[in-house]
């Protein structure tokens, strides 16, 4: 009686080992890295995965320094970042090569229902410094909720070096882990501002020219808006087989036609 | 070959045999020390450079910014914010679960009527179940909107959230746990309290709480373990900044250890102070969680030998009423005065009986079925929540395609595959080892130092928090193993979290056959390996599956140790072997809330949400049953 308990689970068990057990023969790479970098990767994954469906391509977020850190020590093919390589990480992984694969804007966001069309880069540092609470200061009501990035970041650093100028955030900024959580927090808050990546701009916020320039693709492209960076793919020595293949995927026309659909900016 | 060494030479390979067996149950008991004592090691060798470069400034330092090694300004590593988080956090949940679990304890076992009584016990144990990431959604969509309205803020993130969500995690376990205690005070001295003449509420506060309290302590230590170690929940609704806490500002956002752990891990390079810093986070989190494990055995092991000593009770209360006393002042100013009025009023009316004996039990009753409506209610309003907006998601395509466009898309099936694998993995690996370590433990070990030292690996092995579990898998397996990131890894990194649960339950279950059993298995001639075989282990199989079953629900919850260790985002093929990673339903859950915006991507949450609640709640429903089926039926 009880040993049939045994025997009802033992199936179970060579089931799961039976699926962890067989392998095929299809090739595989995988990626891991920045969460900025992943939407761009993933879509050209399926779309790769469509073309060749005998391929397998995984990708996986964690970070840049992840990303870095996996394909500097082999674990992933292809590494995602948001930002440039480190010294420190440079003479762990001497032996990293970048990739560009697309540019990235930084757009300042706020709720539908906030008047405001316009901030100068001034006024946007007064905003994340805590020198202005208060929408008053702009011609409509209510306290300032600042809202920003991790300063683990990619794109926290990248705003607190280029718009902040490596002065602190003020105190009272809600940071959030991803550039999602903060286009959800900005359409769900009325009093709040932020900054996400282009891509993630929607109907639910509202997008503000920075110094008068919107934040739009060919504004990026023609280096005319202020706020853009570049996004890299990280392999370690020169790619070969299905990472090289993938790579030129991505930066092939076809490739450069999802970065422009997940609203970053191609080459 | 004669006779006689025919039997001489099945002797001997008898004899072989129970040495063989006893020593490889010595080996999988012994199995916990030499893990507790790799995790310690490799935690140690990474975090050692920032308590030797900051010393105690690390501890008490007031800014936390190691992101500047990095971007190119100062780096400060004080610790002392996300300390102070966490502890304030932790304190807030406990003071929130406690009066209602235990509150829930006494209303159920002896309010609630017979009939509904096991119904709302199972119920609780149910809800204990519910994964971590699902209690963070709920959080995060829910409570923050909700604070966020009501009370006008600009911002409904910060530690109040956090404290709430913590609140109601831990509240099914200090309510189950202080249930049991509660409800095993002998029948005799309540019927004694009865018969002098005492209503049911003097009995319960004069004789059965005291007889109970060092349980209820356990149970409350237990949650501050959970609570302090817990890394998704209060991730999803803290906010993340790593401010010196403000007590009079409930929506400041705050950073607490576990989440300034899981969020920086995957952003700061290998080798630099920033990664040291962040393992220095796991020492001092160790020593938090193995602090308040080892004073609740402490506790535990004192109420077997006397009461509470009264001496200690005493300055006790002094202490916890002088903190609660300049609390108040601190965080009220000007209006604590009403609240110590009020209290000194309440207080004048006890004292002086004013109230008569059944009035103060009515109120006292009405106080205690009130607490345990709310815990029941909020429990049910987050089950209802989840399954009413996700059960429309449920298709078939949603179970059976792979994601796309970011798991908007598509469905989870990959990821419900992936779940499934990594928990059969873990469990297959678990198993024999836990089992055996039980029945090492309970049948073999002598009293002495052995067993003293394997008893504490393994308490300080239950202690220690999933997310210190994920980042010893990432040194470990990931890194020093050079696995990668993979199915193996995550299995292994699982099977070592539930493995004192399963010890635990074995040992627990073994305990309960009696010795009479054995013995009558001895006189027939059997050896001690048969008895164990053909008589203990048949006997207390259903104790041990209860106990492998509501680890198998812990572990398909979790997702702090697989983080790093075994989940991608996206894959469209199964894993092929075990060194390939997997998808799994609490990470893209995770993802799909927190990366990924839209309505769409919303909906498959929900859904997803649905689907790992409802595994989970399976495979508890499955352990209660079987364990309130054999209950009955086993009598010697």
């Amino acid at each position: 009686m009880k040993m049939n308990k045994i025997k009802k689970f033992l199936p179970v068990c060579v089931v799961c080992i039976a699926l962890a057990g067989c392998i095929g023969t299809r090739e595989t790479i995988s990626i891991a890295g920045s969460t900025t970098v992943l939407p761009i990767v993933q879509k050209c994954a399926e779309r790769y995965m469509q073309l060749h469906p005998e391929v397998e391509i995984r990708v996986s977020g964690g970070g840049s320094s992840i990303g870095i850190k996996n394909v500097g020590d082999g674990i992933v093919n292809i590494g995602m970042a948001s930002r440039d390589i480190k010294d420190s990480e440079k003479s762990n992984y001497p032996d990293l090569i970048k990739h560009v694969i697309a540019i990235d804007g930084i757009a300042i966001i706020v709720h539908p229902s906030n008047p405001l069309t316009n901030l100068t880069s001034e006024q946007l540092k007064g905003i994340y410094n805590g020198t202005y609470t208060r929408w008053e200061e702009f011609g409509w009501a209510g306290e300032i909720v600042v809202i920003g990035r991790d300063t683990a970041s990619g794109t926290g650093e990248f705003f607190w070096e280029h718009v902040m100028k490596k002065e602190n955030f003020t105190s009272g900024m809600l940071a959030l882990p991803s550039n999602g959580a903060v286009h959800d927090k900005v359409a769900s808050t009325q009093n709040a501002i932020g900054f996400v990546g282009i891509g993630y701009i929607s109907d639910k916020v509202k997008a503000l020219k920075l110094d008068g320039i919107e934040p739009k693709v060919e504004n990026v492209k023609n280096r005319v808006y202020p706020l853009a960076r570049e996004l890299y793919l990280f392999t370690k020595g020169e790619p070969t087989g299905l990472t090289e293949y993938f790579i030129n995927f991505v930066k092939s026309d076809e490739g450069q036609r999802i970065v422009e659909e997940e609203g970053f900016i191609p080459l | 070959m004669r006779r006689k060494d025919l039997y001489l030479f099945n002797y001997y390979i008898m004899h072989l045999k129970e040495k063989l067996v006893s020593s490889f149950l010595f080996l999988s008991a012994f199995f916990s020390v030499i893990i507790i004592f790799l995790i310690i090691i490799f935690i140690l060798r990474e975090g050692m450079p920032i308590f030797l470069k900051e010393g105690l400034s690390f501890i008490f330092g007031r800014e936390w910014k190691p992101e500047g090694e990095i971007y190119g300004f100062d780096a400060s590593y004080g610790a002392l914010p996300l300390i102070l988080a966490t502890l304030l956090t932790t304190f807030m949940a406990i003071a929130i679960a406690v009066p209602l679990g235990i509150g829930s304890a006494i209303f159920i076992s002896h309010l609630a009527p017979k009939r509904i009584k096991s119904f709302i016990k199972s119920m609780i144990e149910l809800l204990a179940g519910i994964p971590s990431v699902v209690y963070g959604f709920f959080g995060m969509i829910v409570l923050v909107n909700f604070f966020q309205a009501s009370f006008n803020v600009a911002s409904g993130e910060g530690w109040l959230v956090a404290s709430i969500v913590l609140a109601i995690m831990i509240l099914p376990t200090i309510t189950s746990i202080s249930e049991d205690v509660i409800s095993s005070v002998p029948y005799e001295y309540i019927e004694g309290s009865f018969a002098l003449g005492a209503t049911k509420w003097r009995t319960i506060r004069k004789i059965v709480l005291p007889a109970s309290l060092p349980g209820i302590i356990a149970s409350i230590v237990l949650g501050i373990g959970r609570a302090a170690g817990e890394t998704m929940a209060v991730m999803m609704v803290i906010g993340n900044s790593p401010l010196m806490p403000n007590l009079k500002m409930p929506f400041m956002p705050l950073k607490t250890i576990t989440s300034a752990m899981a969020i920086e891990m995957g952003e700061s390079p290998t080798n630099s102070m920033w990664h040291h810093a962040l393992y220095g986070l796991a020492v001092l989190l160790l020593i938090i969680a193995f602090f308040v494990n080892w004073f609740a055995m402490k506790i535990i092991e004192r109420s077997k030998k006397a009461r509470v000593n009264e001496k200690l009770k005493k300055y006790a209360k002094i202490f916890f009423s002088i903190i609660l006393f300049f609390l108040t002042i601190y965080i009220f100013e000007i209006y604590s005065i009403a609240i110590f009025g009020i209290f000194l009023l309440l207080y004048f009316i006890m004292k002086r009986e004013i109230i008569s004996e059944r009035i103060s039990q009515k109120i006292a009753f009405s106080l205690i079925s009130l607490c345990a409506f709310i815990s029941i209610s909020v429990l049910f309003i987050i089950l209802y929540y989840i399954f009413s907006n996700g059960i429309s998601g449920l298709t078939i395509e949603f179970l059976t395609k792979p994601p796309s466009n970011l798991g908007r898309e598509g469905g989870i099936f990959p990821a419900i595959v992936g779940t499934l694998l990594l928990v059969g993995g873990a469990i297959l690996f678990a198993m024999p080892l836990g089992i055996g370590a039980g029945i090492y433990l309970n049948e073999y070990a002598r009293e002495g130092k052995i067993k003293k030292i394997i008893l504490s690996s393994i308490t300080m092995l239950n202690g220690t928090p999933s997310i210190v579990f994920g980042l010893f898998g990432l040194t470990f397996f990931v890194i020093y193993l050079k696995w990668g990131i993979c199915l193996l890894a995550g299995q292994i990194t699982l099977a070592l979290m539930i493995l004192p649960t399963i010890i635990k339950t074995t040992q627990e279950t073994l305990k309960t056959i009696p010795k009479h059993v054995r013995e009558g298995s001895f006189a027939l001639g059997a050896t001690k390996w048969q008895t164990i075989k053909k008589i203990v282990l048949p006997a207390s199989l259903p104790g041990i599956m209860t106990g492998a079953i509501l680890s198998i629900g812990r572990a398909a919850g979790e997702t702090a140790p697989i983080l790093f260790t075994a989940a991608v985002f996206s894959q469209r093929f199964l894993p092929g072997s075990v060194f390939e990673p997997v998808m799994a339903l609490p990470y893209h859950l995770f993802i799909i809330i927190t990366s990924v915006p839209g309505e769409e991507a919303r909906g498959n949450a929900f859904a997803t949400a649905v689907v790992l609640t409802l595994l989970v709640i399976v495979l508890y429903m499955g352990a209660i049953i079987i364990r309130n089926r054999y209950r009955k039926k086993i009598r010697w």
